[in-house]
């Protein structure tokens, strides 16, 4: 595998295993007893590093993916700058959870789907890649195991491009430990006319491991809406990962709504988009979970000219929660245009970081680049981190970003309360009255207009809870 | 005077900024009954917006001594969203934007507040609809502002047109109007008092802070009170708005300078 792309600028701690052995690589070197977390890290990727042939171009895939993360190894707060502010104890503190051989069937939470007024298209159920859903329900989307031999080639060489130039551990863990991979190819000039709803739901502790593999030939466009959520008092590791890339003119709206309701559950997402020549692709991310610990890895290139991409995230953190949105924005062409607002409101003792780097490389001229982080604390142990970076190598380009971050302004609480509204309820509206104008940026997506209603009414039972 | 306690009894009241601050209010008392407007002048700094703030409960003033009685009731002991449910209204001299809230649905919510907290029945967003299509045209207001975002980039005079409509619904008994012909041009400064003249009525009372004597031109104040060094120095009736408008508010003040010569 050739690397088509250096990863930028981060620099990669190179670990040298002088054998396939995890306990070394996860920085258990100087003993051989593993910690509850490694061992059953290396019971689950020991079968994958197995070499022998007659690998199916899926296991091939899984067995690099499994190689990649022996060669990152788990990240290093003190090393790595994209992981300086997360603890990991969340997740590395006990055992994963037991694969379960019996799954129950998960209650869907269709509230969303009452809200949105739009079939289901496809579910993850406790990390379960349900063989047989209906094929009306689950169209578009073709598992890679079931695509035709010359398609499989196809996208096998795509991702292990993809996998062989990740820098996220957590994301090639995912991928080595996925049971398939979702895959959707979207025909030139075709607009998929309703938005494609996902489900990943866990209703009892589990992990779920779920890949999307999408295209998006020329002049293409689709919106998805990627919904997790889990229920009740359970743990939960979900690592998702969509890798998608946009050919010339095409257009991906793809929404993430999470929703935890379970404390127990740790999520780390990864979004991997490649944009060609005059795409658009837009990111929208909500985040109301009571979840440990999410955090969402974006790393978007805009290859090609005039390239477009918006990247926009909200995230309300109470409780413990702690959020982390990553963006690593790339201009490799000219002419290209990119946005990203972050707004986060966090409130108890929740914590949320916000990194986002925008490299503008040499071919990067005229680049129109924006970032701008906002954040809102309602609590005095709340805690928010803004974390701008900028690196240009081009001369000819604009690129602005800023951070805020501030509290409720009690003169506008005063307003609102000489009015005869409660302290606590108009509390709650100047905090939804802050999120509000991104959250509206939904109702410009066709068939998913409702969403920008849905999110506040869940802001707004998350704030009274 | 009628067997009924006035609407608005002020006694003795001191109030100083929060937190230990300047002394503001020195002994304040007033009398305010039903059906009556009074104007409360005075020079600039003697108190007459802390009045204002102290009636309407701001949390940057602190009441130090003295009483307050609101239909006989201590106002002082309500917060102030009770304050507002119970029927006091402070209109803003510099009424606060509040972007991200639409301004309907703010409306809807104080209104809906003040039903729930006397028993009455809530509106549902139709019918709250149709019941501000009737208040605005007393402020002369079009639909569009209803869409907007609480005051947020309205202009002066919007702002105070939008007062004048949020008491329109909310029908207070006790209106505190601070400086609400300050900014407003001679047209606006009428739309908000004809506002106000059709909100008055012999159950209600309005207490109006302002420096000029113009907006009384509009309002007819039944009483006008000189607020000076946090006490009322004098009052009288809408003649006396006149004399200060001539003679300005030199000769009720004391002058300590002209004390100390003859000393």
């Amino acid at each position: 595998m050739t690397m088509t792309l250096t990863p930028p600028a981060e620099t990669t701690p190179v670990y040298e295993p002088s054998s396939l052995d995890v306990a070394s690589l996860l920085g258990a070197n100087l003993t051989t007893v593993l910690s509850p977390f490694e061992a059953s890290l290396e019971a689950m990727l020991q079968p994958l590093l197995v070499t022998g042939a007659n690998k199916s171009p899926l296991q091939q895939l899984q067995s690099q993916a499994a190689e990649r993360f022996m060669t990152l190894g788990l990240p290093n707060r003190k090393q790595q700058e994209a992981w300086k502010f997360i603890d990991l104890k969340p997740l590395v503190s006990k055992p994963l959870p037991a694969v379960q051989s019996h799954l129950e069937p998960c209650r869907l939470p269709y509230r969303l789907e009452k809200a949105l007024k739009l079939p289901v298209t496809l579910t993850v159920c406790n990390g379960n890649f349900p063989k047989n859903q209906s094929p009306q329900a689950a169209a578009p989307w073709v598992l890679f195991s079931q695509l035709e031999e010359a398609k499989q080639a196809d996208f096998q060489q795509w991702l292990a491009g993809k996998t062989a130039q990740e820098v996220d551990p957590f994301c090639v863990l995912g991928r080595a430990l996925a049971e398939d991979i979702w895959t959707l190819d979207v025909p030139a000039n075709t607009a998929l006319e309703k938005p494609l709803v996902i489900y990943v739901n866990q209703s009892q502790t589990s992990m779920a491991f779920p890949q999307w593999a999408v295209r998006m030939a020329e002049n293409a466009s689709a919106t998805v809406v990627v919904s997790c959520s889990s229920e009740s008092q359970l743990q939960a590791y979900i690592q998702a990962c969509a890798t998608v890339t946009l050919a010339k003119g095409a257009t991906l709206n793809w929404v993430y709504l999470v929703n935890h309701t379970a404390e127990n559950v740790v999520q780390l997402l990864n979004t991997r988009a490649t944009v060609h020549e005059n795409a658009h692709f837009n990111l929208f991310a909500v985040n109301a979970s009571n979840g440990t610990l999410l955090r969402h890895s974006m790393d978007v290139d805009l290859v090609g000219q005039e390239a477009n991409a918006t990247l926009n995230g909200i995230t309300l953190a109470t409780g413990k929660t702690s959020v982390h949105n990553h963006v690593r924005l790339t201009h490799d062409a000219e002419n290209c245009q990119s946005s990203q607002i972050f707004k986060a409101v966090v409130g108890d003792e929740a914590k949320s970081e916000f990194d986002g780097s925008i490299f503008v490389t040499t071919n990067g001229q005229q680049t129109d680049a924006k970032q701008l982080s906002k954040n809102m604390l309602l609590s005095n142990k709340a805690k928010a981190f803004a974390r701008p970076w900028l690196k240009i190598d081009a001369d000819d380009v604009k690129c602005s970003h800023g951070t805020t971050v501030g509290q409720l302004d009690e003169q506008q609480v005063f307003y609102l309360v000489s009015r005869g509204i409660a302290p606590e309820e108009a509390r709650h509206m100047l905090t939804l009255a802050f999120v509000v104008d991104l959250l509206s940026q939904l109702e410009n997506v066709t068939g998913i207009e409702a969403l920008k209603t849905e999110c506040l009414t869940l802001f707004q039972e998350k704030l009274a809870h | 005077m009628t067997n009924q306690a006035p609407l608005l009894q002020i006694t003795n009241l001191h109030a100083q900024v929060a937190n230990g601050g300047q002394k503001i209010l020195n002994g304040l008392n007033l009398t305010v009954n039903a059906g009556e407007i009074h104007a409360i002048m005075g020079p600039n700094g003697s108190g007459k917006s802390t009045l204002s703030k102290v009636l309407a409960g701001h949390p940057s003033i602190e009441v130090t001594a003295g009483e307050v009685l609101y239909k006989g009731q201590n106002l002082l002991e309500l917060e102030p969203n009770e304050r507002a449910t119970a029927g006091v209204f402070l209109a803003f001299q510099y009424p606060i934007e509040l972007p991200g809230v639409n301004n309907t649905t703010f409306l809807r919510m104080a209104y809906n507040g003040k039903q729930k907290a006397n028993d009455l029945p809530e509106l549902d967003e139709a019918g709250f609809a149709e019941f501000l299509k009737t208040k605005l045209p007393l402020v002369e207001m079009k639909d569009d502002y209803l869409h907007r975002c609480v005051n947020a980039g309205f202009s002066g005079g919007e702002k105070k047109r939008n007062e004048i409509l949020q008491m329109a619904v909310l029908n207070p008994c006790l209106s505190i109007l601070d400086e609400t012909d300050s900014g407003l041009d001679i047209d606006a400064l009428r739309i908000v008092a004809n506002g106000v003249n059709q909100l008055m009525s012999a159950d209600k009372a309005i207490l109006l802070v302002t420096h000029y004597q113009r907006l009384l031109d509009y309002i007819e104040p039944t009483f006008v009170h000189v607020l000076a060094n946090g006490q009322i120095v004098t009052s009288g009736d809408k003649s006396l708005a006149l004399e200060l408008e001539a003679k300005g508010y030199d000769w009720l003040l004391p002058h300590p300078q002209q004390a100390e010569v003859a000393v």
